[in-house]
C-alpha cells in the first residue's frame, strides 16, 4: 500500500503539494468559520449523562437559561455602590443589542407592604420600645417634620435626658437591678449623627441623601433607599447579574459581551474612582478560562513549532530539511484543525490543548524519515529518487506502525465515554494520523523535488557507525538497575503524597479578574455561592423536602417559595398591629412646607453640643459607645457651624437637605404605618421575578446552600450524597462539580487503562512475545512511576487537568521502547550499549515531544500548566528509561541472532569496519554469533 | 443669683480647690451654696404636687429631708461637672409679684445652655425655687419621676428607694 501511495507521489509529486496545500488552505477557511468553542463543564461529560436532562430542567429558573455574568460592586458606601449600579445599569442598557437586562434589585416598593414582617420578632419589639421610649420625640416629629424643630426636640429630650440622669437616675437604677422596666435606656445618639453627616455632607456640595432612620431603629427595619438590593459581606459588596441577548455564536459571543460589559464598567468606573469593579460568575470564569487558554495555546503552538524547527536544524545539521517537516507538520495541523471542525465541530477546555501536543508527537514520524534517509543517502552512488524509496520500504513500515501505536494509545479515549476526553483522543488520534498521512505525502515530495543528492562521507560513516550514544558495563548496567529500582520504591513512597485537588479555580489563571473577585466573594460571603437544586411537584413535598434536608449535617441553608415568606407571620401581625397607636398620622401635615431659619438651627446645635461632654459623660456613667457618638457629634456640629458660618453655597445645601429630610421623615412614616396594618403575605404576593426562581410551570424548586466549602473534595462528596439520599435528582452546580470530577479522573484511569491494552495488542502482533511486549512497556512503567514521584516531591497534586498526563504518555513513552527493541533484536546493539543513530532518533523525538508537552507551561492557566509540567516531565522521565533503564535491562537479556541486510552487507561492512573488525563475523552471511551466545556484534546504522 | 453664680465660679476656679484631689472640699462649699440658696422644703412639696397632701406628716417630714439631700448632692455634682470657667449672660427677667424668672446663658466657643431660674422672695432674700434647664424644669423632672414610681408601685417604695440613694452617697 505504501509503495502504491509513493510511486503515485513520485509521479506526481507537484500534484500532490498542491493537494496537500488546497486542503489545508479549506481546513483553515472551515476553522475560521466554523469551529466553536464549548466552555460548559457539563458538555465535558458523557452526552446522555441523566445529569444533563436534569440541568436542562433548572434552566427556566435560572434567568430561563440565559448565562448571567455577575458584577460585583465594592463601595466605600452602600450608597455609592448604589449609585454606581444605577450609573452602571443606565450605560449596559444602552446596547439592547447585546444585552437584555440588569439584575440587582428587587423593587422594595413590591415587598414594602410586607417588609416589617420580615423583620425578628425581637426587632419589632425594639421598635416597639423606640417608639414608646420616644413618644413625645415622635408625636413632635411628626407634627413638625422639619430638621430644626428635630433638633430642638433631640436638644429637648437631650436636656431631659441629661437632667433625669442627674437628678432621678437613681430611681431607674434600682428598677433596672431588680429587673423592672426603666424609662431611660442611654439616648442612641445615631439618628442624631446621621443626620449631622448628611447635612454636613450637603453643606459642602453633595447632593447624596441618606435617610438617618435606619440609626434610629438601629439597624433593624427601615432603610427603603438601600433595600432590595443583592447585599453580600455586611453591604460591602453590591452583586449585579448582568444578562446578555440570547445567545448567538456561543463562545464569541459571550467573549464580545463580556468585553463590551467590562468596557462599560471602566466608564463608569471614571466617573466612580472610588469603587471597584469586577466581573466574575460561572460565564465570566469560564470565558475568561477560555480566553486565557485561547491565547495561552496560540502561543504555545507557536512556541512548540519553533522549539521543534530549533531541535532539528540542531540534530540534521541541515535548514532545508526541517523547513520541509516543519511544512508537513504545519499542513497535517491545519487539515487536523478542518477534520475536527468537520467532524466534532468545537474544542473543548481539555481538547484545546492538542496543537501543542501534536507539535512533539507528529513531528517524531518526519524525524524518523530523514534519519533515514540521512543514513541512505550514505550510500555510494544512489539517486534522490532510490533513496527515498529505500528510506519508504524499509522504514515506512515502521514509521507508519509508531504512527499507528500513537494514534492507537489516544484514540481508545473515545471508550470512556467521557466527552471531553472523548474529543480529545478523537482529535489527537486522528490528527496523528492526517500528520503522518502528510508526512508520507510531502516528505516524498519535497525530497524528490528540492533535495539535491549528496555524496557518502566514508570517514562520517564509519564515525556515526562506531559511536554508542550509551555503553553500560555488565557492572554499571547492575547498578543502574539497583539504582532504578531503589528510585522506584522512592518515587513509590513519595507518590503516595501525591493527592486529587479538583477545585477548578485553582487551575484557573490566578491574576484573571474572574477569578480575582470570585475568591473574594467566597471570602466575604455569608454562604457559598454555589447551591445544590431539588424539584418538588407540591407545596407538600417541598415542606417535606425541606425539613429532610436542613437536618442533614453537610446543608447550611434551604430556600424554597416558602421560605421567601417570613416566618411566624400568625405571631407577627398581631405584633405589628400593636405599634399603629404609636405611630403616628402623617397625612395631616403632608401638605405642610416648613422653612428654614439658619440662625435658629446654629442656635440649637450650640445647645446640644453644649450637653455632649465626653469627658463627663464618663463620669456620669455612660457607655463607651456612647462616649464615641458623643464625641462625633460634637466634631460634626462644629464642622457645621463652621459650614454654615463659611461656606458660600451652606444655604442652599441647607434648604436642600432640609426639604429631602422632610420629605424622608415622612415617607418612613407612612411606611412604618403601611406595615404596621399589613396582613399576611401569601406566595402570590411574591414578586414573579422573585417568585420565577423558585415556582415555574407547577414545578418548585429547592436551593441548597452548603455548610462548609465545597470546593475540597471531602465536603463536596459529603453534600452530594447526603443530598441524594433525600433526592438522587439533585442537581446544580455542586452536583455538576463532583459528577464531572468523578467522571473525570475515572475517565483518565479508563484511558490509560485502554491505551495500554491497545497498546499492548500491537505490542503482542507486532513482537509475537509477551516478554518483549512487556520489556517495550518498561520505560512507560517505570517513567511513569518517576514521574508521580517527583510530583509529590514537587508538592504538585492531580487535578482537573493534568490527570490526562498518563494516557498522553502512554503513546510516547511505549514508542521509545518499541524502537529501542527492535533495533536490540535485529541483533546489533552490544549488551549495554544503546547506538548512536537509535539514541539519536529516541532522543530527538523525545525532546521534540518534551517541547511540545513543555510549551504548555507557557500558560497563565494553572492547570494547563500543571499538564505541561507532569506530561514534560512525564516524557522525560519516561525517555531516560528508555534510555538507560532498558540498555540496562537488555544487557542482561540473552542477544537474538543478527538479521543481515544480504543485498549490502558484504560490501558495507568491509568497507567500513575492514576485515580484521574483531566484533564482526562474517562468514555464515550474518553478523554476531546465535541467540544466547552474548557475544558483541556490531552492524550497520538503523534508526528502525 | 449674679452672687449665687460669681461664688460657685470662684469655687469652681480657685487654684487651692483645683483637682481631683480637692473635689470634696469643692463639693462641700457647694453644697453650702445650695442648702443656703435653694427652697428645697418647695421644691420638695411642689415634686409631689398633687399627692403631698395625701402623704402622712412623717412621711412629709421625711421626703423633705430625703429630697433635700438628694437634691443638694445631685445639683452639687452638676456644678462640679459642667460649670467651668465661663461667661454667663444674664438675659434679663420676667414676672411678676414675689416670683421671678431670672434668664441666663452659660456661654462657650460653638456652644451654650440656657440657665433659667424660678426665684421668690423670702423675706429681704431671693430664693431659688426652681431651676430650669435648657427647657426642663428640675421639679418637673422630679415630679414625673416621682408620679411614675408612685404610680407603679407606692409612696412607701419611693422613698425605699431614696433611702437607698442616700445611703449610697
Amino acid at each position: 500500500m505504501l509503495k502504491t501511495w509513493l510511486s503515485w507521489v513520485m509521479r506526481w509529486p507537484r500534484t500532490a503539494i498542491t493537494l496537500c496545500v488546497a486542503l489545508a488552505a479549506v481546513s483553515i477557511w472551515l476553522t475560521v468559520e466554523r469551529l466553536g468553542i464549548k466552555t460548559d463543564q457539563l458538555s465535558l461529560i458523557k452526552k446522555n449523562h441523566p445529569l444533563i436532562a436534569l440541568t436542562e430542567r433548572l434552566e427556566p429558573f435560572n434567568f430561563d437559561g440565559e448565562s448571567a455574568f455577575v458584577v460585583v460592586v465594592q463601595a466605600p458606601s452602600p450608597p455609592r455602590a448604589v449609585a454606581f449600579a444605577k450609573a452602571l445599569e443606565k450605560r449596559i442598557l444602552e446596547t439592547p443589542e447585546t444585552f437584555q437586562k440588569v439584575f440587582y434589585r428587587i423593587d422594595p416598593e413590591r415587598f414594602k407592604k410586607w417588609a416589617l414582617l420580615y423583620l425578628d420578632k425581637e426587632d419589632i419589639l425594639k421598635i416597639r420600645e423606640t417608639l414608646q421610649g420616644n413618644a413625645a420625640l415622635i408625636q413632635a416629629f411628626v407634627a413638625d417634620p422639619d430638621l430644626t424643630a428635630f433638633l430642638q426636640l433631640m436638644n429637648r429630650e437631650m436636656a431631659s435626658r441629661m437632667i433625669g440622669e442627674l437628678f432621678t437616675g437613681f430611681l431607674d437604677q434600682e428598677a433596672a437591678e431588680n429587673g423592672g422596666e426603666t424609662n431611660d435606656r442611654p439616648m442612641d445618639l445615631g439618628v442624631l449623627i446621621e443626620t449631622l453627616e448628611g447635612l454636613s455632607s450637603h453643606l459642602k456640595g453633595s447632593r447624596e441623601y441618606r435617610s438617618p432612620w435606619s440609626s434610629f431603629f438601629q439597624g433593624s427595619s427601615v432603610d427603603p433607599e438601600l433595600k432590595g438590593y443583592f447585599w453580600e459581606a455586611d453591604r460591602e459588596l453590591l452583586i449585579m447579574s448582568v444578562i446578555p441577548v440570547k445567545k448567538k455564536n456561543g463562545f464569541a459571543f459571550e467573549s464580545n459581551c463580556l468585553e463590551c460589559l467590562r468596557k462599560k464598567i471602566q466608564e463608569s468606573q471614571a466617573e466612580f474612582p472610588d469603587v471597584r469593579v469586577g466581573v466574575t460568575g460561572q460565564e465570566a470564569l469560564n470565558t475568561d478560562e477560555m480566553l486565557t487558554v485561547s491565547a495561552d495555546m496560540a502561543r504555545a503552538t507557536w512556541a512548540s513549532l519553533l522549539g521543534v524547527l530549533v531541535l532539528m536544524f540542531m540534530f540534521l545539521r541541515s535548514f532545508r530539511r526541517p523547513l520541509m517537516e516543519f511544512f508537513s507538520l504545519g499542513v497535517g495541523l491545519c487539515w487536523t484543525f478542518g477534520w475536527t471542525t468537520l467532524f466534532i465541530g468545537h474544542v473543548n477546555i481539555l481538547s484545546i490543548v492538542f496543537a501543542p501536543l501534536l507539535c512533539g508527537l507528529g513531528v517524531d514520524y518526519g524525524i524518523y524519515w530523514f534519519s533515514r534517509m540521512e543514513e541512505e543517502e550514505k550510500k555510494n552512488g544512489v539517486s534522490v529518487a532510490t533513496v527515498v524509496r529505500r528510506v519508504m520500504e524499509r522504514s515506512g513500515p515502521g514509521i507508519f506502525i509508531a504512527g499507528l501505536g500513537t494514534s492507537l494509545s489516544l484514540l481508545p479515549f473515545v471508550l470512556t465515554g467521557f466527552r471531553g476526553l472523548m474529543e480529545l483522543g478523537l482529535i489527537t488520534g486522528t490528527g496523528i494520523l492526517l500528520t503522518l498521512a502528510a508526512d508520507l505525502t510531502l516528505l516524498p515530495a519535497f525530497s524528490v523535488l528540492f533535495l539535491p543528492p549528496r555524496s557518502p562521507k566514508r570517514a562520517a560513516l564509519r564515525e556515526v557507525a562506531e559511536r554508542d550514544v550509551l555503553r553500560l558495563s555488565p557492572k554499571s548496567a547492575a547498578c543502574v538497575l539497583v539504582l532504578t529500582a531503589l528510585l522506584c520504591v522512592l518515587s513509590y513512597i513519595k507518590g503516595r503524597e501525591v493527592k486529587f485537588d479538583l477545585n477548578p479555580l485553582r487551575l484557573q489563571a490566578p491574576n484573571a479578574e474572574a477569578v480575582i473577585w470570585e475568591r473574594l466573594l467566597l471570602e466575604k460571603s455569608r454562604r457559598s455561592p454555589l447551591s445544590a437544586s431539588v424539584f418538588a411537584s407540591s407545596p407538600e413535598e417541598v415542606r417535606e423536602k425541606s425539613t429532610r434536608i436542613e437536618a442533614l449535617p453537610s446543608v447550611s441553608e434551604v430556600e424554597s417559595l416558602f421560605s421567601l415568606l417570613p416566618e411566624d407571620q400568625e405571631e407577627k401581625v398581631p405584633l405589628l398591629q400593636s405599634l399603629l397607636p404609636l405611630l403616628p398620622v402623617v397625612d395631616d401635615v403632608a401638605g405642610h412646607v416648613a422653612g428654614i431659619d439658619e440662625t435658629a438651627l446654629k442656635e440649637i446645635l450650640e445647645r446640644i453640643r453644649f450637653k455632649l461632654q465626653d469627658e463627663e459623660a464618663e463620669r456620669w456613667g455612660a457607655a463607651r459607645p456612647l462616649i464615641e457618638q458623643i464625641s462625633r457629634a460634637r466634631g460634626l456640629i462644629e464642622e457645621v457651624i463652621m459650614l454654615l458660618a463659611t461656606s458660600n453655597g451652606a444655604l442652599e445645601g441647607l434648604e436642600r437637605y432640609s426639604g429631602e429630610f422632610r420629605r424622608d421623615l415622612l415617607t418612613t412614616w407612612r411606611f412604618l404605618r403601611e406595615g404596621a396594618s399589613v396582613s399576611p403575605m401569601l406566595p402570590e404576593d411574591i414578586p414573579e421575578e422573585v417568585r420565577g426562581r423558585y415556582f415555574k410551570d407547577g414545578v418548585y424548586l429547592l436551593r441548597i446552600y452548603p455548610k462548609e466549602s465545597i470546593w475540597e473534595e471531602g465536603t463536596l462528596n459529603s453534600f452530594v450524597r447526603d443530598l441524594q439520599t433525600v433526592d438522587p435528582e439533585v442537581v446544580g452546580d455542586p452536583v455538576s462539580l463532583h459528577v464531572f470530577a468523578s467522571a473525570f479522573k475515572r475517565a483518565c484511569v479508563e484511558a490509560s487503562a485502554y491505551a495500554l491494552i491497545f497498546i499492548l495488542v500491537l505490542l503482542l502482533v507486532t513482537f509475537r512475545s509477551l516478554f518483549f511486549s512487556a520489556l517495550a512497556l518498561l520505560p512507560l512503567g517505570v517513567g511513569a512511576l518517576f514521574t508521580v514521584g517527583i510530583m509529590g516531591v514537587a508538592g504538585v497534586d492531580f487535578n482537573l487537568a493534568n490527570s490526562i498526563f498518563m494516557p498522553l504518555v502512554v503513546g510516547a513513552g511505549v514508542e521509545y521502547g518499541v524502537i529501542i527493541l527492535n533495533r536490540w533484536r535485529e541483533g546489533r546493539m552490544l549488551p549495554g550499549h544503546l547506538p548512536y543513530s537509535t539514541g539519536k532518533g529516541v532522543l530527538l523525538a523525545s525532546l521534540t515531544t518534551a517541547v511540545g508537552f513543555g510549551t504548555l507551561m507557557m500558560s497563565h492557566h494553572r492547570g494547563i500548566f500543571s499538564l505541561g509540567f507532569v506530561a514534560w516531565e512525564g516524557s522525560l522521565c519516561v525517555v531516560l528509561s528508555a534510555m538507560i533503564v532498558l540498555p540496562a535491562v537488555l544487557a542482561f537479556v540473552p542477544q537474538p541472532r543478527v538479521a543481515v541486510d544480504t543485498e549490502e552487507v558484504d560490501e558495507k561492512v568491509v568497507a567500513v569496519f575492514g576485515a580484521d573488525d574483531p566484533f564482526v563475523a562474517v562468514g555464515d552471511g550474518r553478523g554476531g554469533s546465535g541467540a544466547g551466545s552474548g557475544s558483541h556484534c556490531r552492524g550497520v546504522s538503523d534508526p528502525e | 443669683m449674679s452672687q449665687i453664680l460669681n461664688k460657685a465660679m470662684e469655687i469652681q476656679t480657685r487654684p487651692d480647690l483645683a483637682g481631683e484631689a480637692k473635689r470634696k472640699e469643692r463639693a462641700s462649699l457647694v453644697r453650702n451654696l445650695i442648702a443656703d440658696n435653694f427652697l428645697s422644703d418647695e421644691m420638695a412639696r411642689e415634686s409631689l404636687k398633687g399627692r403631698w397632701e395625701s402623704l402622712s406628716p412623717k412621711q412629709q417630714a421625711e421626703f423633705r429631708q430625703l429630697f433635700t439631700d438628694l437634691f443638694q448632692d445631685s445639683y452639687t455634682r452638676m456644678v462640679l461637672n459642667f460649670l467651668q470657667q465661663e461667661n454667663i449672660e444674664y438675659r434679663g427677667e420676667s414676672g411678676k409679684g414675689g416670683g421671678r424668672l431670672v434668664k441666663t446663658v452659660i456661654m462657650r466657643t460653638n456652644e451654650h445652655i440656657p440657665v433659667d431660674y424660678q426665684v421668690v422672695q423670702k423675706g429681704n432674700r431671693w430664693m431659688i425655687n426652681d431651676v430650669v434647664i435648657d427647657g426642663v424644669s428640675i421639679v418637673e423632672n422630679y415630679r414625673n419621676s416621682f408620679e411614675r414610681v408612685i404610680r407603679k408601685s407606692s409612696v412607701d417604695d419611693l422613698l425605699k428607694r431614696m433611702k437607698t440613694q442616700r445611703q449610697a452617697l
